[in-house]
């Protein structure tokens, strides 16, 4: 700015809000004699039209390069002042507002004292004046175009939201076919519906629908670009089974002399080295285990590709990468179980009639039997809290919030399958927070269903049964009893990779190692890094019911960043002189959104991600790094 | 040199430096005479509303606090508390909002730092405290302001030989630039 700065005060009674504390007209005479000062007013309102025409006209009259508003806070009309000056022709960044009200005669009652804070306050922003550049906010074309990491419900819903609403969306599952955690479900609580039943049509739509492209056996490895025009590298293993081809009729596997534990099955059941995921899996395909496969790991056998009748095997397929070109993502990866070896209390792996809930919802759908002896179970044991609510060495300290729930779901289809079975509960406290949870929990009372407020000791194998040591904290005392089965119900971890991706993405996790949100009430599905949302478990336990709100509320995001069609950003941001810059990159680690990067000969700041914190300022030792317009 | 202002005039080379004094002119006016002075650096969103809140609720505090907003505690470097005791400051506070990237433990892990540079001058390193806030908190901060006025007001002044080395102490940097 190389013309002198030629400034404009405007000093506001506000009714009386200020002047009744602030002699205004002592401001407006002390105003007049600061440096660079053309023209200094009071007003009754400036807020007010005949308020903002008396700026416009000192603007024009007395050339005004600099506007001083000193009237209420800027956080209530910075934004009606900056659009008066831009009337008058002059940038709107080239106005500054003094905070005389909320912070000055709102809040000191000595008229003597206030009027020369009120004074200081005006000095200071004639001073600074002179260093406010013209700005105009960036804008950038967005990539109308979105990308969901992992297929499971909260995954599923998002894309389905995305492309109704008209965005091209690529779901990148790194399974063979998508469905997650929910798949493996038998019913769902609080309304017993079947879970297959209200998921498989949802994911034949995500299937048939033309703004989704689906690519499973994919991973995320590569992310570059800005937030609105993300460049995402994904790696797609080979399925061994040409897609289009593949009518699922499954001759391969009759014809396949290897056997797996089947891990849609929780290892309950076997299968062969080619296999399908599920009966309803997407895309309903074949695929070959490369740990198990005779081919893969001796280089023998072939015996498939001999019977497939559509020639749908290819040995030949090799790593494929592709690039998408996306503006926005949803983070939807999910759950893990823990792992209930750790806690060796529980006997789990050392008995198989102790399994983990999840395995409990595959035993429910292959018909209710004990996976030691195939007997019937008459007395089972619902073990909850099993790694969750624990500050020990392998404990989480979060809630599962679905172990209840899910264990009074259990314990009605037992009571409900098998006349006169008995369900025993031992919980820490019953949590039933949801619409209609209560109301189950009250139903499970009236089976026969017993509760006891207590976290299990020891499991021991006993013959054909377990013995189950508990203390009942309600009665006070010891409880020995021997079921036929016995279900933990292990805490929920983030999926394996979690920490890799937030990486990757330069997304924060949180100390639970779940996906960090921005704001846990207001800002609930968007990251740190502006583009990036997340949805469902990613973020932290919770049930099918919120994941899908959880997932519609970001799809309604993503629209709202996409749908514009460009993204403006405050042009208050970062920059960097090239000339004092000696790439040492203290700034760079320093950066709380990633929006400093190192290219080859210099720093370049991404004015969209870039939030204008200045946290990057001080940390320069060649002072090479300022913000524009700001201190 | 900064290519944004014309290189003929001089003062224009001590940029960044004069910026930060130009800014606490809010607190040191010649016509605004306050003692003891302490400078407020108020986070700009959450902080700053905070503050507002308290306004309108009519909580009075001193008015020898100076209130100037940031767009984080973390833009402040040693630099900005090197002016700022330099040229009269008393006192002063850093405020961020809660809800910031810029978390309470990097703020401290600062603040920590300013302090151990700031003892070499001589000044304690009670005249400075950091805090944070969520907007409806407001009481918060101003208790602080309450006490930490009554604080500085019992430790005195900073004695004018130190100011001075402070005055050295940053002249000596602009030109080690």
């Amino acid at each position: 700015m190389s013309e002198k700065p030629r400034i404009g005060v405007f000093i506001c009674h506000c009714g009386g809000n200020i002047s009744d504390t602030v002699d205004v007209a002592r401001v407006k005479q002390a105003a007049k004699s600061f440096e660079n000062t053309e023209v200094a007013e009071t007003l009754e309102y400036v807020c007010s039209n005949p308020g903002q025409d008396t700026i416009k006209n000192a603007i024009k009259e007395h050339k005004l390069n600099r506007v001083i508003v000193a009237s209420c806070s800027p956080r209530m009309h910075l934004d009606t002042f900056r659009q008066a000056v831009k009337s008058a022709g002059l940038n709107p960044y080239l106005l500054d507002m003094v905070n005389l009200r909320e912070q000055c005669s709102w809040v000191h009652s000595d008229k003597e004292k206030a009027t020369g804070k009120a004074i200081a306050l005006v000095e200071g922003a004639v001073a600074r004046a002179k260093y406010l550049e013209p700005l105009t906010p960036k804008s950038m074309k967005v990539t109308e175009s979105a990308l969901v990491i992992g297929g499971g419900i909260a995954g599923i819903y998002s894309a389905l939201e995305l492309a109704d609403k008209g965005y091209q969306v690529y779901l990148v599952e790194r399974n063979p076919s998508i469905g997650g955690r929910m798949s493996q479900l038998s019913k769902t609580f609080p309304t017993f519906d079947c879970s297959a039943c209200i998921l498989t049509p949802k994911m034949v739509s995500v299937a048939q629908h033309p703004n989704i492209k689906v690519y499973t056996n994919a991973q995320v490895v590569g992310l570059k670009g800005t937030p609105g025009n993300y460049e995402v590298k994904v790696k797609i293993t080979p399925r061994n089974v040409i897609l289009g081809k593949c009518t699922a009729c499954g001759e391969c596997a009759t014809k396949c002399p290897v056997k797996k534990p089947s891990k849609y099955e929780e290892g309950l059941l076997q299968e062969k080295a080619i296999y399908i995921p599920f009966k309803q899996a997407i895309p309903n395909a074949y695929v070959i285990d490369k740990e198990y496969c005779l081919y893969h790991t001796r280089g023998v056998c072939r015996i498939c590709e001999k019977f497939c009748k559509s020639k749908a095997i290819d040995f030949d397929q090799k790593d494929e990468f592709i690039d998408l070109k996306v503006g926005s993502m949803v983070v939807s990866t999910g759950y893990n179980l823990v792992d209930p070896k750790v806690f060796s209390n529980y006997s789990y792996g050392l008995h198989p009639d102790v399994v983990t809930s999840i395995q409990f919802e595959r035993l429910m759908l292959q018909g209710l039997h004990k996976p030691s002896n195939g007997e019937v179970p008459k007395k089972v044991a619902f073990l909850l809290c099993v790694g969750s609510r624990q500050t020990t060495e392998n404990g989480v300290p979060y809630c599962c919030k679905i172990g209840c729930m899910n264990a009074v779901k259990h314990s009605l289809l037992v009571d409900k399958s098998i006349p006169g079975a008995e369900s025993w509960i031992f919980y820490t406290d019953m949590r039933a927070h949801g619409k209609g949870y209560e109301e189950f929990y009250a139903k499970a009372r009236e089976h026969n269903v017993v509760f006891v407020r207590g976290r299990v000791a020891e499991v021991i194998p006993n013959g054909n049964q377990l013995t189950v040591r508990s203390e009942d904290t309600i009665l006070g005392k010891q409880i020995e009893e021997n079921f036929d089965l016995v279900v933990l119900s292990p805490a929920l971890i983030p999926t394996t990779g979690t920490k890799e991706l937030s990486e990757m993405l330069g997304i924060d996790l949180g100390p639970d190692n779940f996906f960090l949100e921005v704001h846990h009430k207001l800002r609930g599905v968007e990251t740190k890094r502006e583009g990036i949302f997340i949805a469902g478990t990613a973020q932290g336990p919770k049930d099918i019911r919120e994941t899908t709100m959880e997932s519609m509320a970001t799809a309604s995001k993503i629209a709202t960043f996409l749908g514009r069609g460009e993204i403006s950003v405050s042009p208050e941001v970062a920059f960097v002189s090239p000339e004092k810059c000696n790439l040492c990159g203290v700034c760079v680690d320093q950066c709380l959104t990633k929006a400093i990067k190192m290219d080859k000969d210099k720093l370049v700041v991404d004015e969209i991600s870039c939030i204008g914190c200045g946290v990057c300022v001080p940390t320069c030792p060649k002072g090479a790094i300022d913000l524009k317009n700001s201190i | 040199l900064s290519t944004k202002y014309p290189a003929s005039d001089a003062a224009f080379a001590f940029q960044p430096a004069l910026r930060a004094q130009s800014i606490l002119k809010t607190a040191f006016s010649s016509q605004g005479e306050s003692s003891p002075k302490i400078v407020a650096f108020i986070e700009k969103k959450t902080a700053y509303g905070a503050a507002d809140l308290g306004g309108q609720n009519r909580r009075a505090y001193p008015t020898e606090m100076r209130i100037i907003g940031v767009p984080s505690a973390g833009r402040l470097g040693i630099k900005h508390l090197l002016h700022a005791f330099a040229n009269g400051a008393d006192g002063v506070l850093l405020i961020e909002g809660d809800d910031s990237m810029f978390k309470e433990d990097k703020l401290r892990e600062r603040v920590i730092q300013m302090k151990k540079e700031l003892a070499k001058a001589g000044v304690e390193s009670l005249r400075i405290q950091s805090i944070t806030t969520t907007l409806p908190q407001y009481e918060k901060i101003f208790a602080l302001f309450d006490s930490f006025t009554e604080r500085i007001k019992k430790m005195g002044p900073v004695k004018s030989e130190k100011r001075e080395t402070l005055k050295k102490q940053i002249v000596g940097e602009i030109i080690a630039k």
